[in-house]
């Protein structure tokens, strides 16, 4: 709307529904100078209260009807005649102005504040001209008019020398002071003259002077943290400014999903990202994009995990140790920042499995874009009000929400990143001859069979064949040897990067509307996400679509929040590109190649030799044949995640200090999977030939012919209701109370289950009638069936009810108290409600030490606060504690089809809470005018009472029996530095560096650990509990066999019988970093931005595990591709070896021998890394040229590299320690990426 | 007054959120606490948990065998150990699955026994039949347990020999000191006779015990404790009310229509190994038992070069147990109350009644052609016929290694064991330590009271 008086001149027919038509975009009005800014030209405040008084929500609704019907009227208004009849005594400018738009239709372009200042108008005309009229009208004002293309656009009159002289002379000079609720002064507050472009800042004792001002005008003060105000100039004005309650920048308000606190009053440690920071990084990944950046947070990507400040208990996996994720102010349903595909057939909607390699399809479980900022709550302060569900710590996700009083803006971004092709020279891989000669001395030992001998055995490889031949005298030595040497110089490292692998390519699209009127405000985003991993036929897509609405009623008592959040996300995974490249059957050996010279692909018989596939394909059966190339095609599973969440807030205000909140929110996700292993898979093909027998000379089909066909479906679904009251009172300037106590129930449910079909046939989409008990011959004489394992509807529900509060305290505004207290119940059986309803409590204080007197003097620090906060947080363990017997049901016996019950836990009558105390110590500061900020923090957790799995006499009848039994602690500090260090007109150079340690230790005595087992940590009081132990390697023995020493020194033998004692071990360090951090920098000239990130983590170990007993190749599976490590190309193979080797042989080989070997502290080697992370590049274009783009606000475009990798590493070896070997492709670093990126906003 | 009004409001809506505790005290889904008999009932129907019982003895026994080193090469270390009779089986931390399962087992065997009549919702004779099943179990797994782990019962010694740890309550805290072989025995054979009168005569699943089941339990523990008289009582008495023998004719073209597990008139009560190999070589000293035109040894056993998995080609191996791929079935069956019978008769002179009932047996095992019945001169020489027969019959069910060691009380009818292993001798003569299988050192480390077998 134009201007505020709209409407108050009366002789239009369609007064409100003609001001729309004024509504002109400037394009001749430069945005940058004050008084374009400060026309309201843009804003939707379209009616005037005193005319509408129907609730405005009606209007709003009807928003839309009555932009239809004013265009039909901007129409209409093109016939008016150009003549005016007018008659006014001292009427306003604008009356006057109005008066002749009605008239004529000319449309009227003006700014509110010249209309201000205009001179009451005297006029009488009948039927004049209007261009004679204006002149008259303008004549004694200090304004300028002029008529384009029928719109009459009101400017400010060119002043001559002499109007200036005179204005001086009116001018008067004045002195001011700015002070705040405390009547404390207010250093660095703007002070801009209205409608000029001048202005001054406060001092630091609050003053300020400004000179030659109109002697009518108006000051406009403002500055962070506190509202903006105008107030009529007068001599010696002192202005006492009121703090700002909302829109305090992001990253200084602590959202804990309850309430906002403002950063420099909080107690409690808390690190915040924004949506700004967040963009930095391209990745799609959301735990690569916060990986670094927040001390105090470990992101292990390569696991999709966080850890905040170190763990409190032993579970360190799972749900147990995992932070809670909030999404604006309730728990996410989807628990998981981004969920990595796997490709197990699962029906559980509670636990999803995660695959065991790295490289599959990544699904982000948020849209980035929609963030506004991530909160981090560390200590118990913070955490508390979280109550059970947070003793890991709390992320708190908040999402860009429309602007009260915004210009609509439209925002498009896009960004694609492309990888380099796959190093597969990362693998961790011998070379063909010493693969070829592992597998003559495997078969020099006898360890193979010759396949030869009977028509049932499975393939071999093509080296191991040529051995055979010569041993069954079908070939000379000299032939298998030049066969061997062909083997030994082929690979088929090309093809299969070629044909299976996949140049990885990531895509996001975002589109965002937003914007807001007096009383509303709405956002609008869409978001498209597509990931295509490194192995073919892979990928994942996700589509977002996210609408906020924020209603004011009632004079602004009543605030109705809405939003909806609707999710579509799908994954395509298949195995056949990472099998082809990991040890086992489906693996290839080195010389394999996936196609022949011509093109053509090869399939290999693995279930029998070439022969005897052949002639049972002649026989009537399928193809026997396996290619990795064709299974790409087949035996893919295709995964559905839909997600919808609502939420709904209403805040009423009842007074001024009290507020009520009802809040509520319902997410539902549902998933499925399919996974068609249709006719032509491998898979399929195997086990249909397997159910084919020959009876009495034809072939009978105990497996339909057709397709297996499985399925999963899950779904859960989660509400909560939340009724909160919000009280915010000053009770004179020292006190300060703030309160909020509330109540909240929710509910999680699930369910889901799996389902197989056989004899699909994909034409007619059915399947065939199966009994999956009735036996059918198979191939080999014997009988199987198909059975069943689809009995089972996974269920489950748990409801919470909490009652919380807190309440903040401050005195002078200097002195900060907090208390938090919460009580927890939630759906637990077998538990009485003592054990089950436990109250979490916090207090925290925090003293701002630059508002005392003393510190006024220390210039250089700009800011300093000391924060302390203690309290306790709770873990219902959720591994079925219970004071009764709990059995499980759910199944039925394939066979008697019974129903049965097992047992899940044995009854523990004392289970109950985990419980930890965490201490928080911190300081804030800022220094030299702000360009320094420091953050710094100390803690300190216990926790008593860890749910602990005792390992018990089996005799008893289970190995373990969970108790609460143990006490550890956990301590650490975090350091943050945000620093600006250089900050000239053009060039900026910011940097930010994070720090953190933490440590954990078993202080519970009793915790002495027999373990003579290093491949678990053991517990043991004094260390921590991701210690890592080893034996000590003494060496080979003669006959290739591992050796190490005991405690006391003497070397033990493998065989025989060993009984190694716990001290035989020694300690080799934790397997978590205790320090960690990251550090970022960034360069800015003009427009062109260069960003560096990089993170760290030092002080740990990790085990090479290059080697271990499942993978050695002796083990009774040797089929397929064997271990390629390249330390077992240096193994003991004859008496003397153990002098130069410490790989055990493959003869007299024992269990105990490799696992010493893989064990043993020669295998063990510092993990500390530093890891470039990215470098980017971006440009934001100049305004001036985005004026010429057709009026942009902004663009900006940039290029990045990612996963650059290894900095620095400790080990000799070059290792990566995140990425170690675990016999897939899965040792593969990511390989560097290379992004581009689009933001563009209009 | 307005104030007043927003004020009600907010009370009203936030006192409805405010729902009592009974809102979190809901149901729970498939979990809940043990309560009802049906409840109880449904923990012994649970097969899969309760129907595997021991693997190892698979291996110790004479029956099985090969000398190809890449059979040997593919067995488990633990397997290794048990064909070797070696004098450690587990490392210092390992567990012993076995016996770990079978306690398993028997925690809810002891729940079930004590909790079932307190139990809600169940009339009196449903607690009377899962009370009795419950103790059909436990007498089984005690069976088990005390035949491997203990010494072989002998009257003179058998009040002082050391059974197993026998635990008759759930807990977890108390003395797992061993119970001697004779408290073991008589805890057995208590528990069989009890449930006795609340079994159903015939079961109406297999996997279930039954009258029939108990009289077979009885008569093996019988047989075992060397008390003939009852044990051939047993044996009759289970016979009355199941006599079924599979005239291996039938199958002997198409020995994959063999009855499934559930429908096997000669089951008893279903028992399995907790592993079953896929390949299992028939020994040297078992092929030598064997005629060829056994329909046993034609069905039962196969060539290695025809059986998927086999690791090795040459020799035979059992063939039973791939026939279904149900498992290596343990429990009583017909055929053994028959041998029981048998063996009892022999025992007591009456040889020629002897050889009539293993005749009984054998008609159904030969082709009319190839058959001729036993026929035996004195007792010793039925006794020794019964037992070859005994071997054939049960043969790759680790049966004979039980068998071993009960007739190493009997003067000639086992001798020396003698094996190679990876080019290494081992031998084993009747009545060795080695006969006892070691128990884990982790439970003696974690229970000191529990004493180690002499080796």
């Amino acid at each position: 709307m134009l201007h505020k008086e709209a409407g108050s001149v009366t002789s239009t027919s369609g007064r409100c529904l003609g001001h729309p038509l004024n509504i002109v975009f400037p394009q001749h009005c430069n945005p940058e100078t004050q008084t374009c800014k400060s026309m309201n030209f843009y804003k939707f405040s379209l009616f005037n209260k005193r005319y509408f008084l129907f609730p405005k929500f009606l209007l709003v609704m009807k928003l839309t009807a009555i932009f239809m019907l004013a265009g039909f009227l901007q129409v209409s208004a093109a016939g008016f005649a150009q003549v005016v009849s007018i008659e006014s005594k001292n009427a306003p400018l604008v009356k006057v102005l109005s008066e002749i738009k009605s008239q004529t239709g000319y449309k009227l372009f003006y700014n509110n504040d010249m209309m201000q200042r205009a001179v009451p108008v005297n006029i009488a005309v009948k039927n004049a001209p209007l261009e004679d009229v204006l002149n008259q009208v303008f004549s004694n004002q200090q304004l300028n008019y002029s008529i384009i293309n029928k719109t009459i656009v009101i400017k400010e009159k060119p002043r001559s020398f002499v109007d200036k002289v005179v204005e001086m002379l009116n001018s008067i000079d004045i002195e001011g002071k700015v002070i705040d609720i405390d009547n404390k002064p207010v250093p660095g507050v703007t002070v801009i003259l209205k409608g000029g472009k001048r202005a001054v800042f406060t001092n630091e004792n609050g003053t300020f002077r400004f000179t030659s001002l109109p002697e009518e005008g108006m000051l406009i003060f403002s500055s962070i943290g506190y509202e903006t105000m105008e107030v009529k100039i007068s001599k010696n004005m002192v202005v006492k400014l009121r703090p700002a309650v909302l829109e305090l920048p992001v990253a200084n308000i602590v959202y804990n999903g309850y309430q906002q606190i403002d950063r420099g009053k909080a107690t409690s440690s808390s690190v915040t990202i924004t949506a700004k920071e967040l963009d930095k990084s391209p990745d799609l990944d959301i735990m690569k994009r916060i990986e670094g950046m927040v001390s105090g947070v470990q992101v292990d990507t390569r696991n999709n995990k966080i850890v905040m400040r170190g763990v409190n208990s032993f579970s360190s996996v799972g749900a147990n140790a995992s932070p809670l994720i909030v999404i604006d102010g309730f728990p996410a349903l989807d628990q998981n920042l981004t969920s990595v595909i796997s490709n197990t057939i699962n029906g559980n909607p509670v636990n999803v499995p995660a695959p065991s390699t790295s490289g599959s399809p990544v699904l982000s479980s948020f849209n980035v874009s929609d963030i506004q900022s991530i909160t981090f709550l560390k200590d118990a302060s913070a955490v508390s009000i979280w109550g059970a569900k947070a003793s890991n710590g709390v992320i708190v996700i908040e999402t860009k929400k429309g602007k009260r009083n915004a210009i609509p803006a439209i925002s498009f971004s896009s960004a694609l990143s492309t990888s380099g092709p796959a190093d597969l020279s990362n693998i961790d891989r011998m070379s063909n001859k010493d693969y070829i000669a592992l597998e003559q001395e495997l078969f020099n030992l006898n360890y193979l069979t010759d396949p030869a001998s009977a028509w049932r055995y499975a393939s071999i490889s093509e080296a191991q064949e040529w051995m055979f031949r010569v041993k069954r005298g079908t070939s000379t030595v000299t032939q298998r040897d030049s066969a061997l040497n062909v083997l030994a110089n082929r690979s088929n490292l090309g093809q299969i990067r070629d044909q299976l692998l996949q140049h990885a390519v990531t895509q996001q699209y975002n589109l965002a509307f937003d914007g807001g009127s007096e009383n509303t405000s709405y956002r609008i985003s869409g978001n498209y996400q597509k990931d295509r991993p490194v192995y073919k036929s892979n990928s994942g897509e996700s589509y977002f679509l996210m609408a906020n609405m924020s209603n004011d009623f009632l004079r602004k008592k009543l605030t109705l929040t809405t939003g909806i959040t609707y999710t579509s996300k799908k994954a395509q995974t298949n195995s056949a590109a990472i099998n082809a490249i990991s040890i086992g059957r489906l693996g290839l050996a080195p010389y394999d190649m996936l196609a022949d010279q011509y093109g053509n692909n090869i399939g290999r018989s693995l279930t029998f030799t070439q022969r005897v596939a052949d002639s049972l394909v002649r026989l009537g059966h399928k193809s026997w044949n396996y290619s990795p190339f064709d299974e790409l095609s087949y035996s893919n599973t295709i995964e559905n995640r839909n997600s919808v969440r609502l939420n709904g807030a209403l805040r009423g205000k009842v007074t001024h200090w009290l507020n009520v909140d009802v809040s509520g929110m319902y997410q539902k996700n549902m998933s499925d999977q399919v996974l068609l292993e249709n006719e032509n898979s491998f898979a399929t093909r195997e086990r249909l030939n397997t159910g084919t027998s020959i009876q009495s000379g034809r072939l009978v089909y105990g497996v339909p012919l057709g397709g297996i066909y499985k399925t999963s479906n899950s779904g859960s679904q989660n509400y909560s209701l939340r009724g909160q009251l919000n009280v915010d009172r000053q009770f004179n300037s020292i006190h300060r109370l703030n309160v909020i106590a509330g109540t909240e129930i929710s509910e999680q449910k699930g369910s889901g289950y799996t389902q197989t079909r056989y004899g699909y046939d994909e034409q007619l989409s059915s399947s065939a009638v199966v009994n999956p008990t009735t036996p059918y011959m198979t191939m080999y004489g014997y009988t199987t069936t198909l059975g069943y394992g689809d009995g089972t509807v996974s269920k489950n529900r748990t409801r919470y009810l909490s009652y919380y509060g807190n309440a903040g305290y401050s005195m002078y505004n200097k002195y900060f108290l907090s208390g938090s207290i919460r009580f927890d119940d939630m759906s637990m059986i077998g538990v009485e409600r003592r054990d089950r309803a436990a109250p979490l409590w916090s207090a925290g204080l925090r003293w701002d030490v630059k508002r005392e007197r003393f510190m006024e003097n220390v210039k250089p620090v700009d800011a300093l606060a000391l924060r302390f906060s203690y309290g306790t947080s709770g873990t219902f363990p959720n591994t079925g504690a219970s004071a009764y017997q709990l059995i499980s049901l759910g199944g039925r016996d394939s066979y008697t089809n019974l129903p049965y019950a097992s047992i899940s836990s044995p009854y523990n009558p004392n289970a109950g809470w985990e419980t930890t105390r965490q201490t928080n110590f911190g300081l804030d500061a800022s220094l030299i005018k702000g360009r320094l900020g420091v953050v710094f923090d100390i803690f300190g957790k216990r926790t008593s009472d860890i749910w602990y799995n005792v390992p018990t006499n089996a005799t008893y009848g289970f190995s373990t029996i969970a108790y609460n039994t143990s006490t550890m602690k956990t301590r650490g500090y975090e350091f943050g530095l945000n620093g600006q260090v250089t900050k000239a007109r053009d060039f900026q150079w910011d940097a930010s560096f994070n720090f953190s340690y933490n440590t954990n230790e078993v202080t519970d005595d009793r915790f002495n650990s027999v373990s003579t087992s290093p491949a678990t940590p053991r517990l043991t009081v004094g260390y921590p509990i991701d210690n890592l132990f080893a034996y000590r390697w003494a060496g080979l023995n003669d006959k290739g066999q591992s050796q190490i020493y005991n405690a006391a020194g003497e070397i033990l033998s493998s065989t025989g019988s060993v009984q190694i004692q716990t001290a035989d071990l020694v300690y080799m360090g934790r397997t978590v970093a205790p320090y960690f951090g990251g550090f970022n920098t960034s360069w800015t000239y003009k427009g062109i931005n260069l960003f560096m990130r990089a993170s760290y983590s030092f002080g740990h170990v990790f085990l090479k595990d290059d080697i271990s007993g499942d993978k050695y190749p002796t083990g009774t599976s040797v089929s397929g591709l064997l271990n390629t490590s390249r330390v077992l190309a240096d193994r003991w193979q004859k008496p003397g070896d153990e002098a130069s080797t410490n790989v055990p042989g493959l003869p007299n080989t024992n269990f105990n021998s490799i696992s010493w070997y893989k064990y043993s502290d020669i295998n063990v080697l510092d993990a500390d890394n530093i890891r470039l992370q990215q470098v980017a590049l971006s440009y934001s274009i100049k305004r001036s040229l985005l004026q010429k783009l057709g009026g942009l606000k902004g663009a900006n475009v940039g290029f990045s590299v990612n996963n650059l990798g290894l900095i620095w590493t400790k080990n000799k070896e070059n290792i990566d320690p995140d990425y170690v070997m675990t016999g897939a492709f899965s040792n593969l670093p990511p390989t560097r990426n290379y992004s581009f990126t689009l933001n563009l906003s209009l | 007054m307005k104030k007043i009004f927003y004020l009600s409001i907010t009370l009203i809506v936030l006192s409805g959120i405010v729902s009592c505790r009974k809102y979190v005290e809901i149901d729970p889904e498939q979990t809940r606490p043990l309560k009802t008999t049906t409840e109880y009932e449904m923990l012994l129907y649970n097969a899969n948990l309760l129907e595997p019982s021991y693997t190892l003895p698979l291996f110790s026994g004479d029956d099985i065998g090969s000398d190809e080193i890449v059979w040997q090469n593919s067995l488990g270390i633990t397997q290794g150990n048990a064909y070797t009779w070696a004098e450690n089986y587990f490392g210092t931390e390992e567990e012993d699955s076995q016996w770990s399962a079978l306690y398993r087992q028997m925690y809810i065997y002891n729940l079930v026994v004590n909790g079932v009549m307190d139990s809600d919702n169940g009339p009196d004779a449903l607690k009377r039949k899962v009370l009795a099943y419950a103790k059909v179990h436990r007498a089984y797994t005690y069976l088990v347990l005390v035949n491997m782990y203990a010494p072989q019962y002998d009257a003179a010694t058998a009040a002082s020999d050391p059974g197993v740890p026998m635990l008759l309550t759930p807990s977890f805290t108390g003395s797992l000191k061993r119970a001697t072989v004779q408290e073991v025995y008589e805890q057995i054979v208590k528990d069989l006779t009890e449930a006795l009168g609340d079994l159903p005569a015939i079961a109406d699943v297999k996997s279930n015990p039954s009258q029939s089941a108990a009289y077979g339990l009885l008569a093996r523990a019988y047989l075992n404790m060397r008390d003939f008289t009852n044990a051939q009582t047993a044996s009759e008495n289970a016979l009355a009310l199941n006599s079924n023998i599979v005239d291996l004719n039938a199958y002997a073209a198409a020995p994959a229509t063999y009855p499934t597990k559930l429908v096997d008139p000669e089951a008893i009560f279903l028992k399995r190994t907790a592993l079953a190999p896929t390949f299992l070589p028939v020994s040297s000293h078992m092929l030598s038992l064997f005629d060829v035109n056994d329909i046993r040894y034609k069905i039962f056993t196969m060539p290695a070069s025809s059986i998927q998995g086999a690791q090795i080609n040459t020799g035979r191996g059992y063939f039973k147990y791939r026939l279904r791929g149900e498992g290596i079935f343990i429990g009583p069956t017909v055929p053994e109350m028959i041998l029981i019978r048998a063996e009892c008769l022999a025992r007591k002179n009456q040889f020629q009644n002897a050889m009539d009932v293993v005749n009984s047996l054998r008609i159904k095992r030969f082709p009319a052609s190839a058959y001729t019945p036993f026929n035996a001169a004195d007792a010793s020489a039925a006794l020794s016929m019964v037992m070859n027969e005994r071997e054939r019959e049960l043969m790759g069910t680790g049966s004979r290694w039980f068998d071993q060691r009960r007739l190493s009380k009997d003067q000639g009818l086992i001798g020396t064991v003698a094996r190679t292993f990876k080019s290494v001798s081992y031998s084993l003569e009747p009545g060795s330590n080695r006969y006892v299988y070691p128990i884990a050192p982790r439970y003696i480390t974690m229970n000191p009271e529990i004493v180690q077998n002499p080796r």
